[in-house]
C-alpha cells in the first residue's frame, strides 16, 4: 500500500511551511517531491552546506543568453525550503518535478527577469469569496498561515482546490505541461517503489496529482517534442527586500519580515513578541518606545482582531495598532522597513557554479580587448573613438555596480571632457561582489541600471541623486536616467531650500552638455534642467536675504555657479529673469555687502547692466549711507577675486578709489583688513598695474601677466585664438 | 437617552438616529463592552452605514477609510482613550460626536477647548454660595463633564485639545491614567465606572496650538483623519456648502461657477498635495492647511465680492485673492512656494490665462 500525501502550500507561506514539516514528520517519507524545474535538481546537492544561508534564490538561465533567466528564490520560511531542509536533515533524496526550465525558458519574454512561480491568487479569490471575505491573502493567511495544523490543514486545501478548480482541467497550456510533467516523475518515483511519498506544491496543483493519475500516455502526448534550450542553473543569494513586491522582481511576498516571524513565533505570544522586537528597534535608534506603548499596541491588536472578525492579529492589526499607538513617530517607517521587510541577506558557497553575470562580463571584456590583471594598469581613452566608448562605457558600468575594477584618476575623469584615465587592477574580491551583485540582473547593463535604480529610491539628498544621473549618464544607461530625473525633480520641489537646488544646476547643466557630447538623449534633462530653473530664479531673493558671513560668501559663489549653468547650456533664462532676479538681489537693502557685490558684478559681466548703471550701484554702495563694512564687503563680492575688471574700467577705479581716500581714519582701520583680502588675492601684475593707473601713468602695452613678450610665441596662439573666436586674419 | 426635546435648531445625533440606534441595539447579538450600548461592531456599522437583517438601512455618517473607523472603535474597547486628529474639514468632530452617540448614547457630555479653558472645566468646580455657607461638601462640588462621565461610564468628548493651555491639558494625565480625579478638598476621589473613556479631537496644522505634552500624548491612540479623496467629491462639498452659506447669509444670486469651483479645489488640492493632478510636476507645499473648510471660505468670498462689487458674475479676479490668502501664509516660505506654481503650472494651462494674470496682478 503505497502512502502518497499531496502537501498543497502557498509558496512563502510560514504557517505553510510548518505544516509541511510537521507532516513530514509524521509521514517519514522515503522521497520528497518539490515543485521546482527538474533541470534544478543538480543545485540541490548544495542544500545543507554551511554556507548556503536563505534568503537565497535558484537562477536558472539560457546558456548563451544569460539576460533571459528565472529566479525561484526561497526564504527560511518558504515550505519548499523546510522541505529541502527536513529531507537533507533524515538523508531522504528531493526530486524536483517541474517542467524544466530547458523548456520553459524557451519563449522570448518582455520582462526577461520573470518569477518561475508567481503566487497563485485567483483560485484564492474563489475560495475566500466563497467563505465571505474579499481579501484573498487575508482569508488564507487566517485559515492556513496563521495556524500551521498539519495534515488536517492539507486535506481542507486539496478539498477546497478540488471544489474550485471543478473539473480539474488545467487553465493554460503552459499548466498543462507542467502538471503533466509532475505527474510523469510522481508515477517513475512509485515505479522505483517507494511506499511513501510526499509531494510540496503549489495548491492550485493538488486536484492535478490526486489518484487515480490519468493514464500516461496522454502525459507524453502533451510533453513530446517540446521545444528545448541549454540552461544553466546556480545559486545566487538574495534578500528579503527583493523578496517584497516593492522592490520590482521578487516573490510576490510583501512582508517576508513579518512572515518570517510568523514561521519563528507561531500561537499567541507572536504578537508582543513582535511589539516588542520593535520597541527594541525603536530604542537602538534612540527613539521611545515605553512598555506602556507595548501594552497599548498589544490591546489595540487584539481588540482590532476581535472587531474584523480574525483569529489573531494579522499584518494589517498590528501596523494599524502601531500606527494609533505611535502616530506621528518616526519610527513607524523604520519598523516597516526594518520588520515588515527586513533587511536579511542571504550567502551561497563560494565553490557553487559561477553566476550569469560573471560570464556576460567575460563577454563583455573580450568584445573590448581589456583583459582582467592583477597587476595596476593604466589606460588613456578618448572616448570620441568608438573602442574607447566601449571601453568606458563598461567601466563606468561596473563602477555603477559597485564592482570598482577601473578607477578614474582625480582631476581628469570629470565630466566634460573627452579624455578619460583609467587604473584598472582586478582584485580578487571582485569576483565575490560580482556574484553578490548577481541578483541585481544578469548583465551587466541591466544589473547597473538595477543598482543605480535601487539607490536613486534610497537617496534622501538631491546632491546624491546627482552623483547617480551623472553615473548613469557617464554609464549609458538611459533606461536609467528618465527615473532619476524624475526623482530629481521630486525632490527638488520638496526640498525647502533652494541653495540645495542651486547646487545640483551645475552638475545637471554639465551633464547636458556632456550628454550632448556623446550623444546621449538629453531632452528629459533639458526639461527638468528649465523646472529647476523656474525655483531657482523664484527662491533665490530669498535665499539671499538676512545672511551671515560665511553663509552669504558661499552664496556669492552659488549666484555665479548659476550664472555658469546657464551660460553653459544657453539658457533662455540667462538673458531676461536671471538678470531680472540679479537686480532685485543687487537692489534689496537687507542683502549683504558680498552677496550684493557679486550680482552687480555678475550683471556687470553678463552685460545685463551698462557700464554707467555698474558704477552707479558701485559708487551707491560706497557713499556716505553705507556703513563702511558694508561697502568693504560690496567691493570684495564685485572684484571677485580678479582685479581685471577695474584695470579695464577706469570710472569704476575712480569711484573706489575715491571711496577709499574720503574713508574718516577709524573707517580706514576697520576696513582695511577686508580690503587687504580683497586687492591681496589679486595677481601681483594686476596690483601693479592698479598701482600705476592711480599714479596717473599710462601703463605700457605690457599687460598680461610676464614682463618679456615673445611676438614669435604669440603670433602663433593669437593664430588660434582668432579660429576660436570666428576673427578673420 | 435623554428624551427627546421641542423642535430645535440642530439636534444631538442621538436624537436624530433614534430609530437607527434602536435597530442596530435590537439586532446587535454580539458581546458589548462594559457600559456600551452597542458592540463595536455595531458601532462600526452605525458610523459606516449598512443594511440590517431585519431590512432597515443604516445611513454612512462617515465617508471614508473602513479602517480609520475601526482603529477607533477598537480603541475606545480598549479603555484608551482617543485623538482625532486632522486639518480644519475633515469631519474630526462630526465623527466624534456620533461615536459617542451611538456608544453610550449621549454625546452631549462635551468640553470645549479654547485659550481660556480653565482646569475646572475638566476637573470640578465650586458653587460658591454653598461652599461659603456649608464649606466643602459633595453638594458644593460643580461636576464638570468629564467628572459625569466618570461617574455613569460613558464617553466625553474634548473639542479642539491643542487649544487648551498645556497645564491645563495636563489635568487628564491622572483621569487618563488611574482613572480617578482626586478631590483633595473633600479628602476623597471620583473613581470611573467601566464605559468611561475620552475622545479628543485636535487639529495638527493650524498655528498657535499648544502641542501635547509626551506625557499626554503617549495615553492616547491617535488616528489622523485624511482630507477627501478625490476631486469629485471635494468640488461636491465645496458646492454644496457654498450653496447653504449663501442662503443663510442672504447674498444675492450668483450664477455658480462650476469652473471656478472646480479651480479652487485643484488648486487647494495640488498644493496640498505637492504635485500636480496629473503627477508630472510636483510642487512646494505651502505651511497653511488648504483645507475643504478654506476652498470653501474662499468661494463663498468670492460670491460675495461678485455679488456686490462684480458684475454678478463669480470670475476668476473674484477668487484669485481669496487664494492667494488662503496659499500665502508664511510670508517667506509660502510666497516661494506660491509664485513656483504660477509660473511653473498656472502660466502654462492656456485656460486658466485670466486666473493667471488676475493672480499676477495682485
Amino acid at each position: 500500500m503505497t502512502d502518497v500525501r499531496l502537501l498543497g502550500i502557498r509558496h512563502h507561506g510560514p504557517g505553510s511551511a510548518r505544516s509541511v514539516v510537521r507532516a513530514l514528520d509524521e509521514q517519514q517519507p522515503s522521497v520528497v517531491l518539490v515543485e521546482l524545474p527538474a533541470d534544478c535538481e543538480p543545485a540541490l546537492r548544495w542544500v545543507g552546506h554551511s554556507q548556503l544561508l536563505p534568503p537565497v534564490a535558484l537562477l536558472g538561465f539560457v546558456a548563451d543568453q544569460p539576460q533571459r533567466a528565472a529566479f525561484l528564490p526561497f526564504a527560511e520560511f518558504s515550505p519548499e525550503w523546510q522541505a529541502f531542509q527536513w529531507a537533507h536533515a533524515h538523508g531522504v533524496p528531493v526530486r524536483a518535478i517541474d517542467l524544466p526550465l530547458a523548456h520553459s525558458l524557451v519563449e522570448a519574454r518582455d520582462d526577461t527577469l520573470q518569477l518561475a512561480n508567481p503566487p497563485v491568487t485567483d483560485p484564492l479569490a474563489a475560495l475566500a469569496a466563497a467563505a465571505g471575505d474579499p481579501d484573498p491573502e487575508r482569508w488564507w493567511d487566517d485559515v492556513v498561515e496563521h495556524r500551521g495544523d498539519g495534515a488536517p490543514a492539507f486535506d481542507a486545501v486539496a478539498e477546497a482546490m478540488t471544489a474550485v478548480r471543478g473539473s480539474g482541467d488545467a487553465a493554460t497550456v503552459r499548466e498543462a505541461q507542467r502538471e503533466a510533467h509532475m505527474r510523469k516523475v510522481l508515477r517513475a518515483v512509485l515505479a522505483e517503489g517507494h511506499e511513501r511519498v510526499a509531494v510540496v506544491c503549489g495548491a492550485w496543483h493538488v486536484p492535478a496529482l490526486q489518484a487515480p493519475l490519468p493514464p500516461a500516455k496522454a502525459d507524453a502526448a502533451v510533453l513530446k517534442g517540446l521545444p528545448k534550450v541549454k540552461v544553466g542553473v546556480s545559486w545566487v543569494p538574495w534578500t528579503h527586500r527583493r523578496l517584497a513586491a516593492t522592490t520590482g522582481y521578487g516573490a510576490g511576498v510583501q512582508s517576508p519580515g513579518w512572515y518570517r516571524h510568523v514561521f519563528l513565533h507561531p500561537g499567541p505570544s507572536g504578537v508582543s513578541t513582535w511589539f516588542v522586537q520593535a520597541a527594541r528597534l525603536l530604542r537602538d535608534r534612540g527613539l521611545s518606545a515605553s512598555p506602556d506603548h507595548l501594552i497599548a499596541a498589544t490591546r489595540a491588536a487584539g481588540a482590532l482582531a476581535a472587531l474584523r472578525e480574525r483569529p489573531r492579529p494579522g499584518l494589517a492589526e498590528m501596523l494599524d495598532a502601531a500606527d494609533a499607538v505611535m502616530a506621528g513617530s518616526t519610527g513607524l517607517a523604520l519598523i516597516r522597513r526594518e520588520l515588515v521587510v527586513g533587511d536579511a541577506i542571504g550567502d551561497v558557497p563560494d565553490d557553487a557554479p559561477q553566476v550569469p553575470l560573471a560570464r556576460d562580463l567575460a563577454a563583455q571584456q573580450r568584445a573590448v580587448r581589456l583583459k582582467p590583471s592583477a597587476d595596476v594598469q593604466q589606460l588613456e581613452l578618448d572616448v570620441r573613438k568608438p573602442n574607447a566608448r566601449s571601453r568606458s562605457v563598461l567601466l563606468h558600468r561596473l563602477s555603477a555596480l559597485g564592482v570598482p575594477w577601473g578607477r578614474l584618476e582625480e582631476g581628469r575623469g570629470s565630466s566634460g571632457t573627452f579624455r578619460e584615465t583609467w587604473s584598472l587592477h582586478w582584485e580578487p574580491e571582485l569576483t565575490i561582489t560580482l556574484i553578490e551583485r548577481s541578483a541585481h540582473g544578469t548583465t551587466v547593463r541591466a544589473a547597473a541600471a538595477n543598482r543605480l535604480l535601487e539607490q536613486s529610491q534610497q537617496a534622501s539628498a538631491l546632491a546624491d541623486l546627482v552623483v547617480v544621473l551623472d553615473r548613469a549618464l557617464l554609464a549609458d544607461l538611459p533606461e536609467v536616467v528618465q527615473p532619476v530625473v524624475a526623482a530629481v525633480e521630486a525632490h527638488a520641489a520638496h526640498d525647502p531650500d533652494v541653495v540645495q537646488v542651486i547646487d545640483t544646476l551645475g552638475p545637471l547643466a554639465r551633464a547636458l552638455r556632456y550628454g550632448d557630447v556623446r550623444g546621449t538623449d538629453a531632452g528629459a534633462l533639458r526639461r527638468v534642467f528649465d523646472g529647476l530653473v523656474v525655483r531657482v530664479v523664484a527662491g533665490t531673493l530669498m535665499a539671499c536675504r538676512s545672511l551671515a558671513p560665511d553663509a552669504a560668501a558661499a552664496m556669492a559663489e552659488r549666484l555665479a555657479a548659476v550664472q555658469t549653468a546657464l551660460a553653459l547650456v544657453d539658457h533662455g533664462a540667462r538673458r531676461a529673469e536671471w538678470p531680472a532676479v540679479l537686480t532685485l538681489v543687487a537692489e534689496r537693502p537687507d542683502v549683504h555687502g558680498l552677496v550684493q557685490g557679486r550680482a552687480t558684478r555678475l550683471l556687470h559681466d553678463g552685460g545685463a547692466w551698462n557700464r554707467g548703471r555698474v558704477s552707479a550701484r558701485v559708487s551707491r554702495a560706497l557713499s556716505v549711507g553705507t556703513p563702511p563694512a558694508t561697502g568693504a564687503s560690496f567691493v570684495e563680492g564685485f572684484l571677485a577675486g580678479s582685479g581685471t575688471v577695474l584695470v579695464h574700467d577706469r570710472e569704476l577705479l575712480e569711484v573706489i578709489d575715491a571711496w577709499v581716500s574720503a574713508l574718516a581714519p577709524d573707517a580706514f582701520i576697520a576696513t582695511a583688513p577686508l580690503l587687504r583680502r580683497t586687492f591681496g588675492a589679486f595677481e601681483p601684475a594686476e596690483r601693479r598695474q592698479l598701482g600705476l593707473l592711480l599714479d596717473d601713468e599710462v601703463p605700457v602695452a605690457v599687460s598680461g601677466f610676464g614682463g618679456d613678450l615673445d611676438p614669435a610665441r604669440a603670433a602663433a596662439a593669437l593664430a588660434t585664438v582668432r579660429e576660436l573666436l570666428g576673427v578673420a586674419q | 437617552m435623554t428624551s427627546l426635546p421641542p423642535t430645535v435648531l440642530r439636534p444631538h445625533a442621538e436624537h436624530e438616529f433614534a430609530h437607527e440606534l434602536a435597530a442596530l441595539a435590537a439586532a446587535d447579538t454580539r458581546e458589548r463592552p462594559p457600559s456600551w450600548r452597542l458592540s463595536p461592531w455595531a458601532v462600526v456599522t452605525y458610523v459606516l452605514g449598512g443594511q440590517l437583517p431585519d431590512g432597515t438601512v443604516i445611513t454612512p455618517k462617515y465617508v471614508g477609510q473602513r479602517r480609520l473607523v475601526e482603529i477607533a472603535v477598537a480603541t475606545l474597547a480598549t479603555d484608551r482613550a482617543l485623538l482625532l486628529l486632522g486639518v480644519p474639514g475633515t469631519a474630526k468632530t462630526w465623527l466624534s460626536e456620533h461615536l459617542t452617540a451611538a456608544i453610550s448614547g449621549d454625546s452631549t457630555l462635551l468640553v470645549q477647548g479654547t485659550a481660556g479653558t480653565a482646569e475646572e472645566q475638566l476637573r470640578y468646580g465650586w458653587n460658591y454660595a454653598r461652599l461659603l455657607a456649608e464649606g466643602p461638601s459633595p453638594a458644593a462640588l460643580v461636576p464638570s463633564p468629564v467628572y459625569r462621565a466618570m461617574e455613569r461610564g460613558a464617553i466625553v468628548r474634548v473639542e479642539e485639545l491643542t487649544r487648551m493651555a498645556s497645564d491645563v491639558q495636563d489635568a487628564l494625565v491622572t483621569v487618563l491614567s488611574e482613572k480617578t480625579l482626586p478631590i483633595p478638598e473633600l479628602g476623597g476621589e471620583m473613581q470611573a465606572v467601566p464605559g468611561f473613556n475620552l475622545i479628543a479631537t485636535a487639529n495638527d496644522r493650524d498655528r498657535g496650538v499648544n502641542d501635547l505634552s509626551a506625557a499626554l500624548r503617549r495615553r492616547f491612540n491617535t488616528v489622523v483623519l485624511p482630507l477627501p479623496a478625490d476631486a469629485e467629491e471635494e468640488v461636491a462639498i465645496v458646492e454644496r456648502r457654498v450653496a447653504e452659506l449663501g442662503a443663510a447669509l442672504r447674498l444675492p444670486e450668483v450664477p455658480s461657477s462650476d469652473l471656478e469651483i472646480r479651480r479652487v479645489v485643484t488648486v487647494f488640492r495640488e498644493l496640498r498635495s505637492g504635485a500636480t493632478e496629473d503627477g508630472r510636476i510636483s510642487l512646494k507645499v505651502p505651511t497653511g492647511s488648504l483645507s475643504t473648510a478654506e476652498a470653501i471660505s474662499v468661494v463663498t468670498n468670492g460670491v460675495a465680492l461678485a455679488a456686490h462689487f462684480g458684475d454678478g458674475r463669480l470670475s476668476a479676479a473674484d477668487v484669485a485673492a481669496g487664494i492667494v490668502g488662503a496659499v500665502v501664509k508664511d510670508p517667506v516660505h509660502d510666497a516661494v512656494a506660491w509664485r513656483e506654481y504660477l509660473e511653473a503650472v498656472v502660466r502654462d494651462r492656456p485656460e486658466w490665462r485670466e486666473f493667471y494674470e488676475a493672480c499676477r496682478e495682485l
